[in-house]
Parts: C-alpha cells; sequence; structure tokens
C-alpha cells in the first residue's frame, strides 16, 4: 500500500493537459493502485486524479458508493484515458478538492455524463452516469486537462472559505 | 511579520483597487485575503496584509496618505492577532428571504438566526423597486452553530418569514470533497 502526498494548488502543474498511457502496464497498475490507496486515505474523498500524486497521466480514481448524495453508482474504479460527453441537465453544488485546501466553489456541472475509457484490467469501458457521481467525474476529468473547480466559478461570489476546526 | 486588516471606502473611480494595492506592493506588504464590494456607487475594500519587520502601522498609514487624497480614500488599519481556538460550527447554510420590502427584515432573520447561536458569514440584501411596491432579496450564509441543525434552523425562520410575510428557503450550503 503506498498513500502518496497529494499536491496543492502551489505544487500542481496546472493549465497543462496530463499524457495519454499507451499501454495499461506494470507502471499504469502501481498508479491505480496508489490512487485508491491514497483516495481511501481520506475518508471524505471520493475521487483522486493522477497529477494530484504528481504523476502527469490521464487516470483518475472513482468511489462514490458511500457517500449520501450518490444515486448512479459503479463502484470503486481506476479509469485510464477518460473520454468525457457532457449529455444533459445542469446542477450548481458546491465542491472542494484536496487539492485546493481551504475554500470551496458553487460549481454548475451537467447533470449526466457518459464516459467511456480503459479499465486495469486494459478493457474498454463505456458508461453512462448521473447525479454526484457524474459531477465528481467531471471533476476529476478536469484535474486531467489542468482545470481545477476554481476554474468554473462563476465568479468571485461562486469562492467561499471553509471553515476549519483548528 | 505582522498583519493587518486594511479597509479602504470611498467614490467608485477606475484604478482604486489598483492604487491601493500597488502601495502595498511598494511597502513590500504581501497582500492575503481580500474583498470588494461596490453598492450605489460607493466603494469598499477589505484586505489581509502582512507587513515587513521594518514596516510600522504608521508607516503604513502614512504610505497611503498620496493615494487617500486622490481618491477622497477613508483607509483604516486594524492589526491583526491570530486565533486559533477550538469551535464547533455546526452546519453550513444558505438562507434566502425573499418579498416585498418592509422595515426591519434583516435585523428580524439576522436577530433570529444570532438567537440560535448561528454565525453568518455572508450576507447580501438588494432592494427592487417597483411601481407595484418594492421587493426585497436577502441571501445569507450562516454557520449554524453547535446546537442547532438545518432544520431547526429551518423552522426558526418559517416563523419569522410568516410574520414578515416573506418566502424563507433555508439548504445546505456543506460542500463535497471530491
Amino acid at each position: 500500500m503506498t498513500i502518496r502526498p497529494v499536491l496543492s494548488l502551489a505544487e500542481l502543474h496546472l493549465g497543462r493537459p496530463c499524457l495519454a498511457l499507451n499501454e495499461i502496464d506494470e507502471v499504469a497498475l502501481e498508479l491505480a493502485q496508489d490512487l485508491i490507496d491514497t483516495m481511501r486515505s481520506s475518508p471524505a474523498c471520493v475521487g483522486l486524479a493522477a497529477p494530484q500524486i504528481g504523476i502527469d497521466l490521464r487516470a483518475f480514481a472513482l468511489d462514490c458508493s458511500s457517500h449520501p448524495k450518490t444515486t448512479t453508482c459503479h463502484g470503486e474504479l481506476v479509469i485510464f484515458n477518460p473520454v468525457l460527453a457532457l449529455t444533459g441537465g445542469a446542477l450548481v453544488a458546491r465542491e472542494g478538492c484536496m487539492s485546493v485546501p481551504d475554500l470551496t466553489g458553487d460549481v454548475r456541472r451537467s447533470e449526466t455524463v457518459e464516459i467511456s475509457g480503459t479499465g486495469v484490467d486494459g478493457s474498454s469501458m463505456h458508461f453512462v452516469s448521473s447525479g454526484f457521481e457524474a459531477r465528481a467525474i467531471q471533476h476529476e476529468c478536469d484535474h486531467l486537462d489542468g482545470l481545477l473547480f476554481l476554474d468554473r466559478l462563476s465568479g468571485p461570489e461562486a469562492l467561499h472559505q471553509r471553515r476549519v476546526y483548528r | 511579520m505582522a498583519r493587518y486588516s486594511l479597509h479602504a471606502v470611498g467614490t467608485d473611480r477606475p484604478g482604486i483597487v489598483a492604487k491601493v494595492t500597488g502601495v502595498l506592493a511598494e511597502a513590500g506588504c504581501n497582500l492575503e485575503d481580500s474583498r470588494m464590494a461596490i453598492l450605489s456607487g460607493q466603494f469598499a475594500i477589505m484586505l489581509v496584509v502582512e507587513t515587513p519587520d521594518s514596516m510600522t502601522a504608521i508607516g503604513l498609514e502614512e504610505s497611503f496618505s498620496a493615494v487617500q487624497a486622490e481618491y477622497d480614500l477613508l483607509i483604516v488599519l486594524r492589526p491583526l492577532v491570530t486565533q486559533e481556538e477550538t469551535v464547533d460550527l455546526g452546519e453550513t447554510l444558505s438562507v434566502s428571504i425573499h418579498g416585498g420590502d418592509r422595515l426591519g427584515i434583516v435585523a428580524a432573520v439576522t436577530e433570529a438566526i444570532a438567537s440560535l447561536g448561528g454565525n453568518i458569514v455572508d450576507l447580501t440584501t438588494h432592494k427592487i423597486p417597483s411601481v407595484n411596491g418594492a421587493s426585497y432579496v436577502l441571501l445569507l450564509s450562516v454557520e449554524s452553530g453547535p446546537q442547532t441543525g438545518e432544520q431547526r434552523m429551518r423552522e426558526e425562520l418559517d416563523i419569522v418569514a410568516r410574520r414578515l410575510g416573506v418566502t424563507c428557503v433555508v439548504h445546505s450550503g456543506t460542500s463535497d470533497l471530491l
């Protein structure tokens, strides 16, 4: 088990899209396990993208199964080279990010998405998601394009300071 | 290093923010958090700044004298003391109140929130004039406090809203870590 440090805003290579993986080799599988282990180390976290642990490759881990807002759920996943299509609706909800401590933001996202990519076994994946899981998928895909929820806000008024227990 | 909250208020004109932050940069102050607003042509900004060791509060105030005169600004500087205390903030709630304008809406709503131990962290109001009578919108972000949940806050504000003849909606503003 390897829990990798999650990079903060100041450390991320922002604005730089990640590279696609050419094959699902041992390096890719190790990345998948590190993403899962690191995501699991923060109980509230439902997704983690490779650039957040310093790997600029197109991969993310996701598991919304225990989140109370989840409706559609595909369980624990790692998706390589995801291709996302926004398929309908728009909802605004408040998001936080492991890489953006202390801030949250109200982000408008598509209510439903269609995603395809490659799974850890090298097979093609394709599924439709909606609601909270769809939001999480869009959030993670943004990381792969060098974007954060901060880049999706309608304006300064949509940014909030996360008040923490000290 | 010392930290201050700096408040600048005046009639809005292009260039105020550039001038104020330019003075801070020139003085070697690090700008941390900030928030500005314009209401009815009046500009206000609050900035949290960290000053270099060599800078005194009086020195910082004096460095604003030219900008203050040029833009007719009221500038207030207050030292900040870092507070590290354990506080249970309760739930984050978004509250919207709207309806016909009448005297005392904000006072009644905020009094109800305070009586439940809630803390208001953001507030915006708008009066919308109309030939049929003005409308009023009040939006709040509230930390409910440790003893009050979303339901309790909603019940209490519903009572106030009914008394005022306005509509009140309370919903969770809690964020999800993605």
